[in-house]
Parts: structure tokens; sequence; C-alpha cells
């Protein structure tokens, strides 16, 4: 049993690292940027009224900052990736919490890909995984914090002395910005880029394995552009990859071009494919466009969209 | 919420507080509030277990109680029986029936459509099933007095900090120190809130990072061939230890905030000269109850066997350890292993008990040496994949020759910066290994006490890593 002094001498110590742990951990919050989560950006800030859904591929090739310039709207890239903002109730309710309520004019570009209804089996039990539900967009309460530090919370797996650290290093390779763009810089000799390439779509195949077209994916895909349209406009885009993919692709979900077709038959959305430009950019993986052709992308989108009646 | 997320510590430390400072200390009241702060933590990680927990722990305490009033005779015998068999039952459905129906079905249809492989075991069952078979066994032959107060009974078997991945804990080992009030001791609350420290900076930083290592060099889904099998092999035997142990030191430092000690469950394991001594020194409450309530009386049994009877009950106990972590053919090929290991030493004719301390460094060093290696191999067990593969790679080491040890291990100053805090954590762990942890530091100079505390909170702050939610052992 301890003393009355020991206790207080106890109490103080304790308050001391306390406060000292604090103070480090403000300091580490005082440099959060881009270099730490892709994701953070995204969900901090205000409600929006235009916003980029999709995943990877459209995360990282399509630049807010060029489609505000060309269209004179500020847009939210609102894509994570395949397994955290593929179309899914999950990510239904975060576009929901990140949109304005009152928005009547925005503009919605969702991208459009079989990977975006893919859904997949569990390689042992064959029951239906919903891996968004577990990412920390799926778990998040809070959407429009200045700094979303619930979401700092969920995502970042390490301490947080690691984020001050890698404020100061100046080798990132991913970055996020604040309108939500992922710029990516990868090693874009061809040697790497082919092998990339070639890894990429072997993974993919293997994943394929215990993948399907998940009609609950699509009937997320439905009520989403049913609730952006009493919103504004959508605008369905479908980004060039490499022609290897692509055919992956079709293997895959051979009938999704008629699946399109319904889609902007049903809903009178506009819908642009972007496959033809896939010889005039290059890509990281033959999956995600390289970050100089990002640009380039994002003009042709705000184009197809201003001569969109 | 584990021990090392965001959300424990502010349930920590309103617990901390109210025990210590709110509520009057009154051993009713403190138990009573541990018992809520168990709950609500089983509660907030899994609310099935929690029901499951709380009410086979009920039934648990009502049929030890009636047992314990039956005269001697086939009765008690049976409802003795009865109850060991319950709970084995309930370990059992959870945790083997869906993996044995799956082998039988991928037996006979060539693949497992079992929907059973779905049910999740409830979090830290195996630790919390043994500790009730102990105490049916102690009870049934009266080295124990039945538990009559439903509320210490409950703290008994519901205490948070060995929830998930125990120490078990003994009934009567237990149950003394929560049957007075506790009062606060600033040496035990400062001792708890080290080991807590050293438990973190081991599960976040050494364990995280050698499991990253270990993806590097054994990636998943490849048949390795060659020295990187050995390198895998320590690295995996490294994660497991960091893991483990990790949450062990955090388990018992948290205990030490409430007054309350638990068993120290690892006791610098791979500093041990041979099998039996790292036995004494890995799982120790496991590798206790296994020796107390299975090998014992097992080899009682086969006293008349001689040698043949110690083996017979090493090799059977072992191939149980092995079953408790599963019930695959992978655990139990490692718990054999284990088992067969300690034939050299039977044969030999010392005692398995005995530790050589009277070796001269050189050969301490090399026995130390080798029974690692030894763990790290078996420890390839313990991953998921068939038991002909971790064979064929195993052997490989010697028939391959092949020194392929990936080159990005190495590169770049983070990792070895990685690597030289994993070897300074062993470094810290073999000076301090005759100590209860390696952060027992009350005896040095109140300068150095700080230094260490303000370098192992700037590794944790910095170099910290927490990339998958769990603990290793909660899965078993």
């Amino acid at each position: 049993m301890s003393n009355s002094r020991e206790i207080r001498l106890f109490w103080f110590k304790l308050a001391f690292v306390v406060t000292v742990l604090g103070l480090a951990h403000l300091l580490a919050l005082s440099v959060v940027d881009g270099k730490t989560s892709i994701g953070l950006a995204k969900v901090s800030g205000p409600r929006q009224s235009h916003m980029i859904i999709g995943t990877s591929r459209i995360a990282q090739a399509v630049m807010p900052s060029v489609l505000e310039k060309e269209i004179g709207a500020p847009f939210l890239n609102f894509a994570i990736d395949a397994a955290t903002t593929s179309y899914s109730p999950t990510y239904n309710r975060a576009i929901e919490q990140k949109l304005d309520p009152h928005a009547s004019n925005g503009k919605f570009i969702l991208a459009m890909d079989p990977w975006c209804i893919t859904g997949f089996y569990h390689p042992k039990n064959g029951t239906v995984m919903y891996p968004e539900k577990k990412t920390p967009l799926g778990q998040l309460q809070t959407f429009n914090w200045p700094l979303n530090i619930e979401y700092l919370i969920r995502d970042y797996h390490e301490g947080w002395g690691s984020i001050i650290l890698t404020h100061l290093r100046d080798n990132s390779t991913v970055t996020g910005h604040r309108d939500g763009w992922v710029e990516v810089t990868r090693n874009t000799d061809e040697d790497f880029v082919q092998s990339r390439k070639e890894k990429k779509i072997a993974a993919k195949k293997k994943e394929i394995e215990h993948a399907f077209v998940s009609e609950e994916k699509k009937q997320a895909l439905y009520s989403l552009i049913k609730k952006l349209k009493a919103h504004g406009k959508v605008y369905l885009v479908r980004l060039p990859v490499d022609p290897d993919y692509y055919l992956l692709e079709e293997e895959f979900y051979p009938g999704f071009q008629l699946f399109v077709d319904s889609l902007v038959r049903d809903y009178g959305v506009p819908f642009l494919s972007m496959q033809n430009m896939t010889s005039e950019v290059a890509y990281n993986d033959g999956h995600h466009i390289n970050k100089k052709y990002a640009p380039l992308i994002s003009e042709r989108i705000a184009q197809w969209i201003q001569s969109t009646p | 919420m584990y021990f090392h997320s965001i959300l424990f510590a502010p349930f920590l430390f309103f617990l901390f507080f109210v025990y210590h400072f709110v509520l009057p200390k009154t051993q009713k009241g403190q138990n009573l509030l541990l018992l809520l702060g168990s709950l609500a933590f089983l509660g907030l990680n899994d609310l099935k277990s929690c029901g499951i927990i709380l009410i086979t722990g009920l039934i648990n305490f009502a049929a030890v109680k009636k047992m314990s009033q039956l005269a001697e005779g086939n009765l008690k015998k049976y409802v003795f029986y009865l109850g060991c068999a319950a709970n084995i039952g309930v370990l059992g459905y959870y945790k083997y029936l869906g993996t044995l129906l799956s082998g039988i079905q991928s037996i006979f249809q060539g693949q497992s459509t079992n929907t059973l492989t779905d049910i999740i075991i409830p979090i830290g069952l195996s630790f919390y099933t043994f500790q009730l078979l102990a105490y049916w066994i102690d009870v049934y032959n009266e080295e124990i007095e039945p538990e009559t107060n439903p509320l210490d009974f409950g703290v008994f078997i519901l205490y948070f900090p060995k929830m998930l991945s125990g120490p078990i804990e003994l009934y009567q080992k237990f149950s003394p120190q929560i049957k007075l009030p506790r009062q606060f001791d600033t040496a035990l609350t400062t001792d708890g809130l080290r080991q807590f420290m050293w438990g973190f900076f081991k599960k976040t930083v050494i364990s995280t990072h050698c499991l990253s290592f270990y993806a590097i060099a054994f990636p998943e889904g490849q048949t390795h061939a060659g020295l990187v099998v050995l390198l895998g092999g320590m690295l995996n035997i490294i994660y497991i230890y960091a893991d483990f142990s990790g949450y062990s030191d955090m388990a018992c430092g948290l205990s030490k905030l409430f007054g309350i000690r638990l068993t120290n469950n690892f006791a610098s394991p791979f500093f041990s000269t041979n099998i039996s001594e790292f036995w004494k020194r890995w799982h120790v409450s496991l590798s206790s109850w296994i020796m107390l309530y299975v090998f014992t009386p097992l080899s009682f049994i086969l006293r008349r066997h001689n040698k043949v009877g110690v083996i017979v009950s090493i090799v059977t106990s072992f191939v149980l350890v092995g079953i408790w972590h599963g019930a695959t053919s992978n655990y139990i090929v490692f718990g054999l292993l284990h088992g067969l290991f300690f034939i050299p030493l039977v044969l030999r004719g010392g005692s398995i008990n005995a530790s050589n301390s009277s070796t001269s460094a050189f050969s301490s060093s090399t026995k130390m040496f080798g029974t690692f290696m030894l763990i790290a191999l078996t420890s390839l067990f313990f991953r998921d994949v068939p038991v002909r593969q971790t064979l064929q790679e195993i052997t490989s080491i010697i028939t391959s020759g092949q020194l392929n040890v990936p080159t990005a291990l190495f590169h770049g100053a983070t990792n070895m910066l990685y690597w030289l805090l994993i070897i300074a954590c062993f470094v810290v762990e073999y000076i301090q290994r005759r100590h209860e942890h390696a952060l027992c530091i009350a005896i040095l100079p109140t300068w150095k006490r700080w230094l260490t505390y303000a370098i192992v909170l700037c590794i944790i702050f910095f170099f910290s890593s927490y990339p998958s939610d769990h603990f290793i052992y909660v899965q078993f």
C-alpha cells in the first residue's frame, strides 16, 4: 500500500508522460498531409455538390483541378479502391454523407468497369464477402470534419510519429491531394511497366477464380444513380486500360457493354467509353493510368461533359 | 478493442481510476467493477462470445457447486465426467467440428462446402475452457473448495486482461487475490505499466516488422527451398513470440494495475539450452496445465513401463498441445515433433526437468542456438500450408543447397533499423532474462529509468505498426 505522497508523485509522473505523448501526437496531427493517407482529404471538409465516384482507376486518372478549370465546378474525387469503393450500399452511405443535400445542379462522374460491380466468394467456404464493410470508410461515422481524426485513427496503421517522418521525407510514391486526386509516381521504364502489368494481370486472373458479377452491387449502382439524379446530372465513364487488361475484363464479363447500354436506356444517363484512347496514354501497370496522362483524361471528360446536353 | 487499440486507453483509464480512487475499497465493490468492466470489454469485442461465456460460466458455477455437495460415489463421478465432457463438447463444437467435417467432406467429395467452418469461435474459448476443466478436476479431487460467490467466480473466468489469450489461470492461484480488498500500490502499478510498455513494444514494433520481413522472405502460395526456409522459420518463430509474449506482457502489466498478478507466460524461452527448458519458459501457463492435468496422471498410470511410459506420456501431452491450437494435421505434427524431441533427453536418463547450468558458455550458446533452430523450423507447421509441403521445405535446406536469401530484406536504412531493433529487443531480454520481464528496472537510478522510458516510447511513437487488429493467439 502506498502513502498519499507516493500516490501524488505517481499521478504527477503519469500526467507528465501522458502530456508529452499528447503533445507529440498533436505535433503529428499538425503535419498531416496527402502523404499520410490518400483517403483522408476525401472524408475531411464540407459536403460536396460535384463528385467523382468509382475505384482506384478513376481516383488516379481524373483530376478535379482540371475539371474545375474546364467546367468551373469544384469536384471532389471520392474514389479510393475496389475493396472500399466498388458500388455497394456501404459506399452509397458514404456518398450520401458527403453529398450536399441541397445540391440541385451537381455533376457526378461514375466509373464504369466490370470491377466496380464485382463481388467475391470466400475462397475457403464459398460465402459472399463484403470487404467494404470492414474498411475505414465502411466503418466511418463522421465525414465532414475539417480534419477527419476518426478516419485517421481507423486508416493509419502506424505510430503517429511516422506521420512526422513521412512528412519530412520527400520520397513518397503515393500522395492524396486535397481535392481527392491520388497521385501515384511509378518508375516508367518499359521493363518495369511490363513486369507490373504481367503481375497485375496474373493477380487479377487469380482473383477472378472467386469473383462474380454481383447483382447486389448492380442494385447499389441503380439506387446511387437514382439518388444522384435528384441532385444533378450523372455521367458514366469507362476509362482506358491496356488492351490485354481490356481483354481480361471482356472475358470476365462479356455482357458488360449490354449492361451499360441498359443503364443508359433505363436511367437516361450519358456514357463515355475512352478505350479508343488506349494508344494515346501510358499505364503504371496496364490498369492504372500513368499520372502524366491524368490531365489529358480529365480534359477529355470535361469536354465531353460540356458537350453533353 | 484490443490492448493496443486507441479505444482501449480511455476504457482502461476509466476503470483504473474508478477502481482505485472512486469506489470504496471493498472486495465486493472492486470485484463487481472488474466483472462489469470485463463484460463490457468482452461485449465490445464480440457480444456473442460474451453471451456464450456468461451462460456457460453460470452453468459451470452451479454444476461444480452441486457436484461438490454430492457424496463420494458413482453419481459424483458421473457428474464430474459429464461436466468435463460438456466443456470439452462446447470447445469441440466451436473449434473442431467445422474442421473435422470439412476434412471428412473433402476426403469423400473432393472439396468442402461445409458451412460449419463459418462458426466463429468465441474469443478466448480455449483458454477459458482449460481454466474451467482445471477447476472441475481440482474440486472433484478435493484439492480446492468450490467457489460459492458467483461474483468472485465471474471475475475468475471473465477477468478481462486474461480473457483474449490467457494466461490460463488456476483457481487456487487467482482466487486468493480477489478475496481481499486491493490497495493502490504505486510500485506494483508502475511495474505493471513498465511491463505493459515492453509488451506493447514487442507487439507493435518487433512482431509487425518480423511479419513484414517474413512476408518478403516467404511469400504466400509458393513452395520455398534452401537457406531461405531457415530464415523463414526464424522470422516466423520470432514473430509468434513477439506477438504472443507481447500480448502476455500487456495482460500481466494491465492486471498489476488492478493489484492482481497473473502467471508470467514467457521467461526468455529463446535462451533455453534444451527442449525441456524451452517448454518451461514458453507459454508457461499452458505447459504447466498439460504437465499437471495430462502428463502427471498419465505417467503415473504408465509408471510400470519405465522410460517407454514416460515417452508415451510426453508424446501424448504434446500431441494434445498441438490439438489445443487446432484440429488440423499441421498442429498435430507440430505437437508430435515437440514430443519426439524429448526422447533423447529421456533415453539419456536425466530428468526432463533438468537444465544445464554447469556447462561452459560456449557449450551453452551452442545448445541455445541448436534449440532455437529446432523450434524455429517446427514453427513452420504453424502456417496454413500442407504438412507435406512444410516437410519438403525443411528437407530442402540440406538437399537444395540454395543460398537464396532475398536481398530486399537488407535494403535501405529503414530495414536495417528494424533489424537493429529486433536484435536490440533480444539483447535486452537476454540481459534481463532472470527478471519477470525485460523492463524490471526499478533498481536503476532515476535518470536511467527515465531515459529507458523515453527510448522505448520514442521507438513506439515513430516505428510501431498495426497492420492487423488482433493477436495471433486470439484465434486459438
